[in-house]
């Protein structure tokens, strides 16, 4: 659509056609979306890398309107997550358990929607009808317009719309991530007793997700990315609400910007999501960096500002932590393009629609 | 940059060099940005087709220190001596391959501690052949690795916490959910 009036009139039928292809393929992926969260299915899935494979059960019913679900580990060490609404306990042997905002007195500071897909950001296509785990599936490509996210095939049951596969593509079309029922039952009843942990685990965390609209504001926020690739919103923003213990007392006197750390900033463009980090530098020595697991990487860099109201050698130097399920290369350019938020918006009309690079 | 430099990091990461090459290699890595972005490529392509969390850092002196017979891995001295009569060809598959990958998972380290602190501190361990997978812990002092642990453990805690939030916010929810799970193998796998 963003050929031009010209070319739109030129190719008016064709366009059409097209558009009526994009419209069933969206229609899919309601149907996907509604599938997750309504019906009841207990299978086995395969979960991997190409590299590495993993295979789990998993169960997931509503029960009373409250979604439940059981995943399980059936490779490796015994794991096992299970979840109750927005509950989730997590059980496996060891003691690693890692704590969630565990620097974070304040947990969710603004919540909203769940995404529309934004329009322009993806081409959807619908393909051919194939069998996985037993039953047809309508075959749906999911391609990006751009460099700054990732493509995806998704294998649709005919019948619920429930994923049954699922292709995470790079722009070389090799699979970064598949996900994959071998076997599916969909529909059966399923007691709550099925969701009981078999052990006893340690909770993972407890959000209080509110499904409303609000705005999500950002005017409280010191730092800011300059830069996000189009069509990508804020979909959270966790912000400390009150000082540090230690770091916050160290940076009392420091310009604004510093005393509102750690900043979580979650984005998405309705299919990928990313989340910002933004922490003071304490003392974990993460080095700059950047990993990968399968769909999943993460870029660790620092920033530097000196204020310019500040006197003396004032500077402000903060770690920017990019996860999420992007290409490298953009989560860098995201990564290095965080500023005070007040610079950051001189850049751009708002957060929301960040376009232009802040330089660096 | 040339093909045969192109060839070289690609037998370099495939641990088809011998010594005098890799040292060859790693001379020019240090002069040439261009001929170290492409090293630094090769070593994540290498690491993501093993299955490995790939850091993008440079793997270069951690290969030199293993290459002057520091403990960097679980090749023991005698095999390093070995090596250092270069009839065979350095062990290449084994050494290399195992100190890249060792490399990879102390990574991490390479780049936040002093170099020169770093050296000293291996001189005065002499770690016996480890597991690899606890070979980072092992050869470094207590402060590094409680470092490195908890480097590790915040990137993990990201990570979670990023995956938590996208299931909460994401369509698709059993995908991130099996992210997590799946997320929390390496650290329990590497004990």
């Amino acid at each position: 659509m963003r050929g031009g009036r010209l070319l739109l009139t030129l190719s008016f039928s064709l366009l059409v056609l097209s558009t009526q292809a994009e419209e069933g393929a969206r229609g899919w992926l309601e149907r996907m979306t509604q599938a997750f969260q309504q019906q009841n299915y207990r299978g086995v899935l395969i979960y991997g890398d190409g590299q590495e494979w993993q295979t789990l059960a998993i169960t997931h019913a509503v029960i009373d309107g409250v979604e439940q679900e059981k995943l399980q580990h059936l490779t490796g060490l015994p794991r096992e997550m299970v979840r109750h609404g927005h509950d989730i306990v997590c059980i496996h042997p060891g003691d690693h358990s890692p704590r969630l905002n565990s620097e974070l007195s304040n947990p969710l500071h603004g919540f909203s929607r769940v995404m529309d897909i934004d329009d322009g950001q993806y081409h959807f296509t619908l393909g051919n009808v194939e069998r996985i785990a037993g039953r047809f599936a309508q075959r749906l490509q999911v391609t990006p317009v751009d460099a700054d996210r990732y493509g995806y095939q998704l294998w649709l049951d005919q019948v619920t719309g429930l994923l049954l596969r699922s292709d995470l593509l790079n722009h070389q079309q090799q699979v970064l991530e598949r996900f994959q029922f071998a076997q599916i039952e969909i529909g059966p009843d399923i007691p709550a007793t099925a969701f009981e942990p078999d052990d006893q685990g340690h909770k993972l965390t407890l959000y209080p997700v509110s499904p409303d609209h609000e705005q999500i504001s950002t005017a409280d926020i010191g730092w800011l990315p300059g830069w996000v690739p189009s069509g990508f919103h804020i979909t959270a923003v966790i912000q400390a609400g009150s000082p540090q213990p230690q770091v916050a007392a160290e940076q009392k006197d420091d310009s604004g910007a510093m005393s509102k750390l750690p900043v979580r900033l979650m984005y998405s463009d309705g299919l990928a999501a990313f989340t910002l980090f933004i922490d003071p530098v304490s003392q974990e020595h993460l080095p700059e960096m950047t990993s990968r697991w399968g769909a999943t990487a993460a870029v660790v860099r620092y920033r530097e500002h000196s204020s310019a109201e500040a006197d003396g050698d004032n500077q402000s130097r903060l770690r920017v932590t990019v996860v999420g399920e992007l290409p490298a290369d953009t989560m860098i350019r995201i990564a290095t393009s965080v500023v005070p938020a007040a610079l950051a918006e001189q850049n751009t009309d708002s957060a929301n629609s960040a376009l232009s690079a802040a330089e660096e | 940059m040339n093909e045969r430099m192109n060839e070289s990091l690609s037998a370099l990461m495939d641990g088809e060099t011998d010594e005098l090459e890799v040292r060859r290699l790693l001379n020019q890595l240090e002069q040439d940005d261009e001929l170290r972005g492409t090293w630094q490529r090769y070593q994540m392509i290498g690491s993501l087709m093993r299955g490995e969390p790939a850091a993008a850092v440079d793997l270069s002196r951690g290969i030199m220190q293993a290459l002057d017979g520091e403990p960097m891995d679980e090749v023991s001295r005698p095999q390093v001596v070995v090596a250092n009569n270069h009839k065979l060809r350095w062990l290449a598959s084994g050494a290399v391959a195992a100190s890249v990958t060792l490399a990879v998972l102390v990574g991490v380290r390479l780049n936040s501690v002093e170099p020169d602190a770093l050296v000293a501190e291996q001189q005065t361990q002499m770690p016996a052949a480890v597991q690899l997978a606890s070979a980072p812990v092992q050869a470094m002092s207590e402060a590094d690795a409680a470092q490195l642990e908890a480097a590790q453990r915040k990137l993990q805690e990201y990570v979670l916490q990023h995956t938590e939030q996208a299931t909460m916010t994401g369509s698709r929810a059993a995908i991130p959910f099996a992210r997590v799970v799946d997320f929390q193998q390496p650290a329990e796998g590497s004990k």
